[in-house]
């Protein structure tokens, strides 16, 4: 399986309940988005372009396609109250969880991050807030989609801070790994000036 | 103050302190002083942004070395107590630059 339908897997997992195909597909752009901003690199290999109905790439459809012929996910087409024809996705339940081994800890923080912010939004705030990223603005139908443009803006205006080493932190201190501040301090600036 | 650095942390302070130099040599005590100053007021504390950080703290200096004036910022990503006071310090980073 490749690493388009693992990561969207990981987010039908992290929804718990299945997604829709227009919300599965948001949410892989805003995952992509945030990671472009806070690691410099997207989760997926997804190439964005700007379709009638938002970012969409059409490899979309087959790593949904490669995950239904691996009985990882199921689709169904249903009927939204609406009136609106559409495909809901849902994992496997009956599988056991994957490692994720090919995700970083930062891919796996942001996606967790995103399917918490919207996998629960009503799907036109949704859809909204996807419009109002800044690679859509000023871009036209059919044109890719900027992201690169994106890369580490989040780290920046964080002064350089680095996501990977604040989740490698917070399992050093998990693990009982520390070092005391003024032991630091000591080693460092030698006695008190 | 009970304070804690993760090691990678306090190695990457380390690293950034060695690469100081012929930087200011003041930088090393601005750290632990930000830290400090951080510490007793969390006013101070720059919110997060856009929720993938637990937020950041920058401080910019500046020292003049006439002909040249020496920039320098560093960033700390910190967990506090509900009070605000810092217990671990996450993610450090430094940023310089030499204006001629």
């Amino acid at each position: 399986m490749n690493r388009n339908a693992a990561f969207l897997e990981f987010i039908l997992r992290r929804a718990g309940t299945g997604l829709g195909r227009t919300r599965l597909l948001k949410l892989a752009y805003m995952a992509d988005l945030l990671a472009w901003r806070a690691l410099g690199r997207p989760v997926s290999r997804f190439r964005y372009y700007f379709h009638k109905n938002g970012p969409f790439d059409p490899l979309f459809y087959e790593a949904v396609e490669d995950l239904c012929d691996h009985d990882r996910a199921r689709c169904a087409g249903t009927t939204t109250a609406s009136g609106h024809d559409c495909v809901f996705i849902s994992h496997n339940p009956g599988l056991p969880e994957p490692t994720w081994e090919e995700f970083s800890p930062g891919d796996r923080h942001l996606v967790e991050l995103v399917v918490r912010r919207y996998s629960r939004l009503r799907l036109q705030e949704f859809l909204q807030a996807v419009y109002e990223t800044e690679p859509m603005k000023n871009v036209k139908r059919n044109e890719p989609l900027p992201m690169e443009d994106q890369r580490n803006k989040d780290r920046d205006r964080a002064g350089g801070i680095s996501l990977e080493t604040i989740l490698e932190s917070r399992a050093a201190f998990e693990r009982g790994e520390s070092v005391p501040f003024e032991h630091l301090k000591q080693e460092l600036l030698g006695t008190p000036r | 103050m009970s304070i804690e650095f993760a090691p990678g942390v306090a190695q990457k302070i380390r690293d950034a302190i060695k690469a100081w130099n012929i930087l200011p040599k003041e930088l090393p005590f601005w750290v632990f002083d930000e830290l400090e100053k951080l510490d007793e007021d969390p006013s101070l504390w720059h919110p997060d942004v856009d929720g993938v950080f637990g937020g950041a703290y920058i401080h910019q200096f500046a020292e003049e070395r006439p002909p040249i004036v020496l920039k320098a910022s560093v960033a700390f990503d910190v967990e506090r107590t509900p009070e605000g006071h810092v217990v671990r310090i996450l993610d450090f980073a430094s940023r310089f630059i030499k204006e001629e």
